[in-house]
């Protein structure tokens, strides 16, 4: 497609521009040109284009305003990615561009007929229709959600690669513009490691494009120097095209650089985020063409684009004076330059002189035109509401230049308070907390003249600071000349409406009104009712013009409005960015190559992986029979290495467990496990385990998988309180464990090279050998957890493999059978045997769960002691029982489903398995304590709502004599 | 020796050692290990033995890069719990893998993984922190050899792969590679 | 992030700790009334001001005693147990 070139062709404009290399992208389909350093807005305009989107709600036209991706005008989709900001956005080769919100082509959205029905769509139009009558929304949700937000997500776009570093410094630097220049130079003179952080691809911030004293050379110059200065200093580092989103406690702030997240940690941090501008309400001021001074000059100096072809520029202070001389110099014929006041003399004279028409003391009022500005009406002000007779100005660009709000944004995320200034008509940070100072206009200086001295005092001192050899900061700086940059009232209403307050939610200034008079008169509420300043431009150009308004509204003053919150971030986080790289440790046993071998299908546990049955997913069920079925009736091995272990050892050790567990461990002989239950002081039960007496001095203690830790953290608490000689370690990483468990597992055994005796006599149940294997060391413990003859073998890790494989290889003349966390749970469930944390819950005791033979009668203490004895005294409401379905057939329930009686809650199943070994459905249940008796009914609601018979019947359910594990 | 890449040892196969208890300081000590009683420090023993003093009542012990290792050997097999006198000997060769990464921008790579300030000029010879990497309990030291700058980085031994697709995956922007430990021993 | 200085590490992110509740006088399980040891258990003095705490630095397992004020959020010091029970124990 061929277009007019807006092009600025001579030196001095398209400073980021590379013209000798020209790209092609396209915007909807279309073919557009542009130069590498060219922002997808910035080659737009330079095309002719001043549509770039539609807004939200009522699909108005929007074009660029402020050219620093401070606004939502310019939000594009790129690609796969929505909500992009055009106006920062470099263009790239083959780059496919999309505009959002629209449906049809975006210069004749069909959609835009919404607005000629804003006035059923008034403010708060979301909470007050499509809920009655009820089910309108049902009716309504999915065309609304159709025409809601900005862009559209596409569910097959690829990860992208997103990661987060670590920075550190003395001095952190917000803002490369003049302040931030001078206050890093100071700091990093002064001795500080000093960090400057710009969110533009070069350093300069407004010297980039504005005046001093009307002057361009000079700013020009003054750039150059401080540049170079920067540049030499040693101890500054720059981070260039990094945003600041977020300040938090004690200077940790969050940046952001393409796909990485920055956590910066600083000893100080200096803010010199300059101002947002402000916009001038007046009827229809959204009309593409009407822009901000600094975007106008933006688009000249940084990418050299013409921004119109005739201007009028309404302005409040000398920067309107300066883009007059900007526009001139660019070729711009400047119609009118609206002077709101009558205090810029100079500026004004110059223009006279020039024979540019000045009006003073007026303002635009309204401006006509369909999809880009084509004429002004300029009025008088005559007091704060009224304006005099206006007259029509033709042109097809306005820049406005009316007043700033500090950028105090990131003083306020870490608690900073804000108050407004009528003295300058803006608002102030006041109460800094510790380590955050700011200047330039952020800190209300604006003048030329007093920002190098003022910066570079808050620089050196920030320096000072962080070194250690100054404790005071430095007294904030003055300056008058604040009282001459914002307009305390740019509004103007008139007859045509369509003022517009904030661009992005489309609220106008009756939509405000509107607000106040259905009584949400609080500023809080204000922005929730009506979500002014909720938009992608989070308030930057909407807040305090709202606050304006809620004033005159309520017939208060600004400063006793207040303001609505800052909070972080500060501008869009992606979610990328916040996930970073997503670490996730995953812990693997010492004999994790030979499971994936045996095709292993695993599960986590923890952060463990372990494997769940061996075979493919699809034969799950299958292999886990196989497995119970080779532990019942000849060996089978499981790894368990997950096994938290802890080495208790000192000469306090059996005393110090006597004190924490719940049974007795001061007379525990050498060579002998004992169950260990452990509850909190609360009397809940929250592990179990193994205590092995190895010595006198020294018990080898197992946890839960997932509880060793925290029972580690409590062991070590509570030897905090009672400095007992014994020290206590986790030793869980240490040691391989493996359960060789089954009627023929000491057969296994015996065949190893060994120097245990294994026969039933010399080493029997809950025995405790310490020897060797096939030449490792092992410690090896006789338990029962799956109701079987076994032995739980423990090794140094480094040695798990070897041992493994020499278990597997004599095995397997018995056919061993390796067997995973699923048929673990079913051979122990047979056994009754219960799972802390799946048995019991966060309030379970001992009691509840049957467990009270665990419970020491004699010793005077253990952690839960005195709870556990006080439930008992008082009887408990509900226990574990074993049940079974009274009907086999039936379908088998899962944990959780719920246990019913007379149609009322009962209770619920905590584990529950269709036993391979005795052909029928079991499980464990919590019932009422009356009726946990043998030969009880209840009903369990199974899937589907379905009620299945259950009848409750003792544990264990497999040999119940417990012959088969002390053979 | 400036290193612009940066390299990664597996150092897993050295010997290493601890000692754990509120004895611990002063058996080591009566049995000629050498350091002061300053936690997050670690001391150099004349064999080359690095003694890390983790805390008042823990040390860890890193072998000998060179391999002369009977000092360890001899600690652990004469340590008895009888005349423990509060120092307990912990398994470290199999508690926790043991990495090292050399390179001038290990600082840079390990705060993508850390929150701790590895620069050396902060971070000097022999500083130990016990933090978390890539949400890893680890002990990282730093612990020169000559001129070249070397970290150790000392992590959950179950986690080993984890970690070391980790640092893999954190210094590939630096050009770094594992490589074979010969490099860092010779 | 908070920083948080370990007696034992020094300045640390707070991420790197673990509350551990407020420090307070175990009751005697043994003997106290039953109205004691379910005060104990279950009633926090919930101190809208300066409270003493237990804090755990987790990578090196570090028990410790913080004086925290909790309307500030700031913490005031921290303590190796053993200095805190001789100088600031109640």
């Amino acid at each position: 497609m061929t277009v007019e070139n807006f092009r600025l062709e001579a030196k001095g404009w398209g400073f980021l521009l590379d013209r000798n290399k020209p790209l092609k992208f396209t915007f909807d389909g279309e073919t557009y040109n542009g130069f590498d350093g060219d922002v997808i807005a910035s080659a737009l305009m330079a095309s002719g284009r001043h549509v770039l989107s539609r807004s939200f709600k009522y699909h108005r036209p929007r074009g660029v305003l402020t050219m620093a991706g401070h606004d939502a005008n310019s939000m594009v989709q790129v690609g796969a990615e929505p909500n992009v900001r055009g106006d920062r956005h470099g263009i790239a080769a083959g780059m496919q561009v999309i505009s959002v919100n629209r449906i049809g082509k975006l210069d004749r959205d069909w959609l835009a007929v919404l607005g000629l029905f804003s006035r059923f769509l008034p403010v708060g139009f979301y909470y007050k229709t499509f809920f009655r009558p009820r089910g309108a929304w049902r009716f309504f949700e999915r065309p609304i959600r159709a025409l809601a937000g900005l862009g559209s997500l596409d569910p097959r776009a690829h990860h992208g690669y997103f990661d987060k570093q670590y920075l550190f410094c003395d001095v952190l630097v917000v803002g490369g513009g003049p302040a931030g220049l001078h206050a890093a130079i100071a700091s990093a003179s002064t001795g500080a490691d000093t960090l400057l952080i710009d969110e533009w691809p070069v350093l300069g911030g407004s010297l980039l494009y504005g005046r001093i004293s009307g002057s361009r050379a000079a700013a020009e110059s003054k750039r150059s120097e401080l540049v170079s200065q920067v540049e030499r200093c040693p101890n500054l580092r720059i981070l260039n095209n990094t945003t600041v989103s977020g300040l938090f406690a004690d200077n940790w702030a969050s940046a952001l650089k393409e796909n990485r997240l920055f956590k910066i940690r600083a000893k100080q941090t200096v803010l010199a985020s300059g101002g947002y501008d402000q916009l001038l309400v007046f009827s229809k001021n959204d009309l593409p063409g009407i822009m901000f001074a600094d975007a106008a000059q933006r688009l000249m100096r940084l990418y050299g684009v013409k921004p119109g072809s005739k201007a009028v520029i309404v302005t409040s202070n000398r920067f309107g004076y300066d883009v007059a001389l900007d526009l001139l110099e660019a070729g711009v014929e400047v119609a009118a330059i609206v002077d709101m006041g009558n205090a810029n003399e100079a500026g004004a004279s110059k223009m006279e002189a020039l024979g540019i028409r000045v009006i003073f003391n007026s303002t635009v009022v309204k401006a006509k035109g369909k999809a880009r500005v084509e004429a002004v009406a300029v009025g008088p002000m005559l007091d704060r509401d009224k304006r005099g007779r206006a007259e029509w100005v033709g042109c097809d660009l306005v820049v406005m230049s009316v007043g700033y709000s500090p950028a105090i944004n990131l003083a306020c995320h870490t608690g900073a308070k804000v108050y407004y200034d009528p003295e300058i008509a803006m608002h102030r940070a006041t109460d800094l907390p510790r380590g955050i100072a700011v200047t330039g206009s952020v800190g209300g200086i604006w003048s030329d003249a007093s920002i190098g001295a003022s910066s570079s005092d808050v620089g050196k001192s920030a320096a000072q600071m962080a070194l250690g050899t100054n404790s005071t900061p430095v007294a904030p700086a003055q300056d008058d000349s604040a009282r001459t940059i914002t307009h305390h009232w740019p509004i103007t209403e008139s007859s045509a409406g369509e003022e517009f307050v904030d661009f992005d939610e489309d609220l106008r200034t009756c939509d405000i009104d509107d607000t106040v008079q259905a009584g949400y008169d609080d500023i809080q509420l204000v922005k929730r009712y009506s979500t002014a300043g909720l938009g992608p431009s989070q308030g930057r150009h909407a807040n305090i013009n709202t606050i304006r308004l809620v004033a005159r509204a309520t017939g208060r003053s600004v400063e006793e409005i207040g303001t609505t919150t800052f909070r972080p971030p500060l501008v869009p986080e992606k979610f990328g960015q916040l996930a970073g790289r997503g670490f996730e440790p995953t812990r693997l046993t010492a004999m994790h190559e030979r499971h994936v071998e045996l095709d292993a299908s695993f599960t986590p546990v923890g952060l463990w992986l372990r494997p769940a049955y061996y075979g493919p997913k699809q034969r799950g069920n299958a292999a886990i029979t196989a497995e119970v079925t080779a532990v019942r009736n000849g060996v089978g091995i499981i790894d368990v290495s997950t096994l938290g272990g802890l080495e208790i050892r000192g000469p306090d050790a059996a005393a110090f467990l006597d004190r924490v567990y719940t049974f007795n461990f001061l007379k525990q002989p050498v060579g002998r496990s004992r169950y260990a239950l452990l509850t909190d002081e609360s009397g809940v039960i929250i592990d179990d385990g193994v205590a092995c007496r190895l010595h006198e001095q020294h018990f080898y203690v197992t946890a839960t998988t997932g509880a060793v830790d925290q029972v580690y953290r409590l062991l070590g608490f509570w030897n905090q309180h009672w400095r007992m000689d014994v020290d206590i370690a986790n030793v869980t990483a240490a040691y391989a464990g493996m359960n060789v468990a089954g009627p023929d597992s000491r057969a296994v055994l015996e065949k190893l090279e060994s120097d245990i005796d294994f026969s039933a006599g010399a080493f029997p149940y809950l025995a405790v050998r310490i020897g060797r294997i096939a030449g490792i060391s092992v410690k090896i413990l006789r338990v029962g957890f799956v109701g079987e003859l076994g032995y739980e073998i423990h090794c140094l890790s480094g040695f798990g493999a070897k041992l493994w494989d020499r278990l597997i290889d004599t095995g397997k003349h018995f056919g061993i059978t390796p067997f995973g966390v699923e048929a673990q749970r079913v051979l122990r469930l047979e056994k009754g045997h219960i799972i802390i944390g799946q048995d019991t819950d966060g309030l379970t005791n001992p009691a509840e769960a049957n467990m009270v033979w665990a419970l020491s009668k004699t010793k005077p203490s253990y952690l839960g002691k005195r709870s556990v004895d006080m439930q008992i005294a008082k009887g408990v409401k509900r226990k574990l029982v074993g049940f079974t379905l009274a009907d086999a057939a039936s379908p088998c329930p899962k944990e959780s489903h719920l246990a019913i009686q007379d149609g009322n809650i009962i209770g619920r199943v905590t584990s529950v398995v269709r036993s391979p070994t005795l052909s029928k459905v079991i499980g464990l249940a919590y019932l009422p304590t009356e009726l946990a008796l043998p030969s009880t009914r209840f009903s369990i609601r199974v899937d589907g709502g379905r009620m299945v018979e259950a009848e409750v019947v003792p544990t264990p359910f497999y040999d119940p004599e417990n012959k088969r594990q002390e053979m | 020796m400036a290193l612009s890449s940066i390299e990664i040892f597996n150092l897993s196969f050295l010997p290493r050692s601890g000692f754990k208890g509120g004895g611990t300081l002063s058996a080591m000590q009566a049995r000629g290990l050498t350091f002061e009683n300053q936690p997050n420090r670690a001391f150099r023993q004349d064999d080359g033995t690095l003694c890390l003093v983790l805390a008042a009542t823990e040390v860890f012990l890193l072998g000998s890069l060179g391999g002369n290792n009977t000092r360890l050997e001899e600690l652990e097999t004469t340590w008895h719990i009888e005349d423990a006198k509060g120092s307990y000997l912990m398994p470290r060769c199999h508690t926790h893998a043991w990495f090292a990464l050399e390179g001038d921008r290990v600082p840079e790579m390990l705060a993508k993984l850390c929150a701790v300030d590895f620069r050396p000029s902060v971070f000097g010879d022999l500083s130990i922190a016990q933090t978390s990497v890539a949400r890893l309990n680890s002990i990282v030291l730093r612990a020169d050899l000559e001129k070249r700058r070397i970290y150790h980085l000392l992590a959950d031994s179950t986690c080993s792969s984890y970690m070391l697709a980790c640092l893999k995956d954190a210094a590939e922007e630096f050009g770094g590679r594992v490589k074979d430990a010969e490099r860092l021993l010779s | 992030m908070k920083i948080m200085h370990c007696p034992l590490n020094g300045p640390r992110n707070i991420q790197e700790f673990v509350w551990m509740g407020d420090v307070k006088k175990v009751p005697d399980q043994a003997n106290c009334s039953d109205a004691e040891w379910t005060d104990y258990l279950f009633i926090e003095d919930n101190t809208a001001g300066e409270v003493d705490e237990w804090w755990l630095h987790s990578p090196s397992n570090y028990l410790f005693v913080a004086r925290r004020n909790r309307l500030t959020d700031e913490i005031l010091w921290t303590k190796k147990p053993s200095d805190y029970f001789t100088d600031d124990a109640p």
